[in-house]
Order: structure tokens, then C-alpha cells, then sequence
């Protein structure tokens, strides 16, 4: 037989692609006997059941969590009728907001707002709380192009040119002449009276907030009076009550009379600054301390059980008002941040269903529940 | 020169042998060699080019079309290369293991077809004495 390359070649090729098949092959039972194993581990109402399982697992450590702490129970029983007018200041909270980002000359005196009339003439406004909004703004300004429109009438034949081209120059320059800077905005006011005062804060006006609501990461809380850690908290609140409003609030309080109940409240972030607040100031009024009732309105979770039981500790004139079909509460999302959130206070709730998630949270939806009485113990 | 007929039959079988020693590369059953085996059949490329022009004594001259015709005749192999593979691995949907030679199919289409191109560009700047005379041997 003559060797040559040819001969060679096919030799090789069909050394080659037997070789190949070989491995396919080879390839395929494994895969095969891959497959038959995985088919051995699929019992799909084994996998229904464990997914079942781990939900439920995963309910009860979140109500395990949320019964462990341990907490005070209130030494004055819930006042309907101071529920019903803080709740009416939460609403004279966003007005103060509102009255204050559109008009320039506004002083923060809720003396001239819708509701003020309704349960607040008594009181004295000690002071307003005024802080940067947490999110820049761009602010167009009005250039002037009038000299664009100043054509002669006979130039008809290229006034439409001249016309489109205006258009475009206007419009470009509204978006070239902008101005981002953060604007002052209300939180929230200190008022007074002989036998009570009430410390407010308003709740979450800006789409940015909201989503700072549901993605929270945890600090320590520094105990003002030591500095030493005590529990964590919300760091985006945690953050911006710090640097923004403790500082005016601590010096807000010092012309108060500490001998007198101080009611703070706040609804949606104001309940969770009004938790924070309250904290502040039992820690560095001792005087104060057993003075201080806390109505927290729609909050959204704001510590780790360390920082809930001191703060439980320290006031347990804490109530938490809360609409079943409010998402806001269940915020932030613990389990799927990895990180410890509980409520705290006592727990009042009702029932309105308005339809969709913010309706069921806005203040007003509170207030006429407030107003109603409807809202339960819940245990 | 030798005979446009006797050149013919060498380049046709350079070619079919440096396709059949692609195939070979391309499926040898060898782990993480893919690399490898690229540049082996970048190389054997290369070699076949030589080797047709050799045999063609690296004839110069040749017009603009006959130059134009290169690209139209590979781009014509890719898409040989491409039908092939895809008729192998269609045909490995049905039988599994015919699947397993698409890519050796597709460098064979390759290579034959890139190596007729490269012949024909030589041919179509072959001397016209040797087309007479190719008339003549007819005869």
C-alpha cells in the first residue's frame, strides 16, 4: 500500500473525528448523568413545600424580632384628644412647608395658616425649624430676549426664520441659565403654653426622601450627653436630623419650661425625626425627661432593638399610630437589607383603605381616622 | 511554466489537503487549546497561500477585477464556512452527534473555498500563450 500524504490526511481526519465524536459523546452521558441526578432531586411538592416553609420561617423571625424587644409600657394612657390636634399639626407642619418654598417673604408663623385656628390659638410659637432641603433644585431664570422679537414689518419673507430661530435661542438659554442650589425649607415649629408644649415635625414632601425612606442603611447613634454608641439607627434620617435640626432644636427646647409635659410628634419622617428629637433631648435634659410623650403618626421604623428598648426606656409615653393598610410603616425593608429595624412605642391602629399607597398614608387620611376615634390598641 | 491544466490538478489537491489538515486541527478533541488552534489555522492559511503562488511561480500582473474578485471569493468562503457549519449543527438537532463536526465542516468550506480563490486569481493572470496553447493540447 502507498503511504503518501494524502493518505496521511484521511488517516488523521478519521483518527480525529472519531476522536471528536468520542468526546461528544463522552460529553453527552455526562451531561446525561448530570441530569438523570438533578431529576432524582426534583420533588416539586417537596420545593412547594420548602419554599412554603421558608416564608414562614421568614414571618416569624420578623415577628420574633419584632416581640423581642423589650419594651416599656406607657405610664399615661393615649389622649385622644391631644392625638386629634397633633395630628392637625402634622397637616399645619406641610402647610408651613408649602407657605414657606413658595413665598420668599414667609416667616415660618403658622399664626397665618389654613387650621391654625382649630386647637392652636393658646399656644405661642417659640420658635420654626429651618434647614437646607436635603436635594439640590434647578431653578430656571427668565432671560431677557425680547429684542429677538423687534423685526422690521416689511422683512416678512424671513421674519418665519427669524421666528423659529427666537424658539430656539429661548429655549436654549432656559436650559443653559440654570441655578442648582439647595433651598431653606420649614421642618417643623416649637410652640408653647402654661401647661403643655409641643414639639412638631413634618413629614416627607420630596420623591428623593422617599426613596431614602425605603433604602436604609444603619449608624450608630451617639448618645449626645457621652458620645458613646447606643444602638443604631437610620443613617439617612439619623444623618440629616443631625446635622440640620439637633443643633436648633436642642437650643429651641432650652427656653421651654421643662416642668411641663412636651408633647413631640410628627407624621411619616416627622415621626421618625420626632423619635430621634426625643431621644436628643431625654438624654440631655434629665430635667425633661419623664415630661416627654412622643406621638409618632405613619413612622417608618427608625432603630435596632438596642436603640428602641433605651429609647423605650426613657420614654415610655411613646405611642405609634398607625393605618394597617400604610406600607410606610414597614419600612424600611430589614430582611432584604440584612439589618435589624424595629418599632417602638405603643401601638394604635385603624383600618382606611383609600386604594393605593400614598392616599392610604397622607395625613389626611390620619386625621379622619384621629378625628373618628377609630384607632385600637393593638397588642 | 507547466500546463494551466497540470497546475490545476496540484492546486486542487494542495487545497483539498490543506482543508482535510484544517479539519484535523480544528477537531482535535483537546482541552483549552482553542487559542492555539486558531493560530495553527491562521498559519495553515497562510501556508496555502504561499504554496498556491509557488505553484503558480508567483506570477505577477493581474487587473483590478482579478483583484476585486479576492475579496468576493472570501467573503464568498465565510459565507460557505457559515452554511456549512449551520447544516451540520441543523442536522445535529436530529442526530445529536453530527453536531459535534459543524465547526470541522466549517473550516473545510473555508479553506476550500478560500484556496479557489486565491487559484483563480492566479489563473485569471496566467499568460494568454498558455491559454493557446491549453486550445491546442485539446486538440
Amino acid at each position: 500500500m502507498r503511504v503518501n500524504r494524502r493518505f496521511l490526511l484521511l488517516s488523521g481526519l478519521g483518527a480525529t473525528v472519531a476522536a471528536a465524536l468520542a468526546q461528544d459523546q463522552w460529553q453527552r452521558n455526562a451531561v446525561e448523568a448530570e441530569q438523570a441526578k438533578l431529576r432524582q432531586l426534583y420533588k416539586p411538592q417537596t420545593l412547594v413545600q420548602e419554599a412554603f416553609e421558608s416564608d414562614i420561617a421568614a414571618i416569624k423571625d420578623s415577628r420574633t424580632v419584632q416581640h423581642s424587644a423589650k419594651l416599656r409600657s406607657p405610664i399615661l394612657p393615649y389622649n385622644r384628644q391631644w392625638s386629634k390636634r397633633l395630628i392637625l399639626g402634622s397637616k399645619l407642619c406641610t402647610y408651613q412647608y408649602l407657605q414657606g418654598k413658595f413665598d420668599p417673604n414667609y416667616d415660618g408663623s403658622i399664626s397665618k395658616l389654613p387650621l391654625y385656628s382649630q386647637g392652636f390659638k393658646t399656644f405661642q410659637q417659640v420658635t420654626s425649624f429651618k434647614a437646607a432641603e436635603r436635594f439640590e433644585e434647578a431653578i430656571s431664570f427668565e432671560v431677557p430676549t425680547e429684542d429677538l422679537a423687534t423685526l422690521p414689518n416689511h422683512l416678512n419673507n424671513i421674519h418665519q426664520h427669524v421666528s423659529q430661530v427666537k424658539t430656539a435661542v429661548e429655549n436654549q438659554v432656559k436650559q443653559v441659565v440654570q441655578l442648582k442650589q439647595r433651598i431653606s425649607v420649614y421642618y417643623g415649629f416649637l410652640l408653647s403654653s402654661p401647661n403643655v408644649n409641643i414639639l412638631m415635625f413634618r413629614g416627607t414632601q420630596r420623591q428623593a426622601e422617599w426613596i431614602e425612606n425605603v433604602l436604609a442603611l444603619q449608624t450608630p447613634y451617639q448618645n449626645p450627653a457621652t458620645n458613646q454608641p447606643l444602638g443604631k439607627v437610620h443613617l439617612g434620617i439619623y444623618d440629616f436630623y443631625q446635622s440640620s435640626l439637633a443643633k436648633s432644636v436642642k437650643e429651641a427646647i432650652k427656653s421651654i419650661n421643662p416642668k411641663i409635659p412636651l408633647l413631640v410628634a410628627g407624621h411619616s419622617l416627622g415621626s421618625a425625626l420626632a423619635t430621634l428629637a426625643a431621644m436628643d433631648l431625654a438624654l440631655l435634659y434629665p430635667k425633661l425627661q419623664p415630661n416627654l410623650q412622643l406621638y409618632a403618626y405613619a413612622g417608618p421604623r427608625v432603630g435596632d432593638r438596642t436603640f428602641i428598648e433605651a429609647h423605650s426606656n426613657l420614654i415610655p409615653n411613646h405611642y405609634r399610630i398607625v393605618n394597617v393598610a400604610d406600607t410606610i410603616p414597614l419600612l424600611p425593608m430589614s430582611r432584604q437589607l440584612n439589618a435589624e429595624f424595629v418599632h417602638g412605642g405603643e401601638q394604635w391602629s385603624f383600618l382606611s383603605y383609600q386604594g393605593d399607597i400614598m392616599p392610604n398614608h397622607f395625613v389626611e387620611t390620619y386625621r379622619k381616622a384621629i378625628d373618628r376615634e377609630i384607632e385600637t390598641r393593638t397588642l | 511554466m507547466e500546463h494551466h491544466t497540470k497546475v490545476n490538478f496540484k492546486v486542487r489537491d494542495l487545497i483539498l489537503d490543506y482543508a482535510l489538515g484544517a479539519v484535523i486541527v480544528v477537531l482535535l478533541p483537546l482541552p483549552s487549546v482553542e487559542w492555539l488552534k486558531a493560530i495553527a489555522l491562521l498559519g495553515l492559511n497562510l501556508c496555502l497561500v504561499i504554496a498556491i503562488a509557488q505553484l503558480w511561480n508567483f506570477q505577477k500582473g493581474g487587473d483590478l477585477l482579478a483583484r476585486i474578485g479576492i475579496l468576493f471569493g472570501v467573503a464568498g468562503a465565510i459565507g460557505a464556512a457559515i452554511l456549512g457549519w449551520l447544516l451540520l449543527v441543523i442536522v445535529g438537532v436530529m442526530v445529536p452527534i453530527i453536531g459535534a463536526l459543524a465547526p470541522g465542516m466549517a473550516v473545510f468550506c473555508y479553506f476550500w473555498g478560500f484556496g479557489q480563490t486565491v487559484h483563480h486569481f492566479y489563473l485569471s493572470k496566467a499568460p494568454k500563450t498558455q491559454a493557446h496553447s491549453f486550445k491546442g493540447a485539446k486538440r
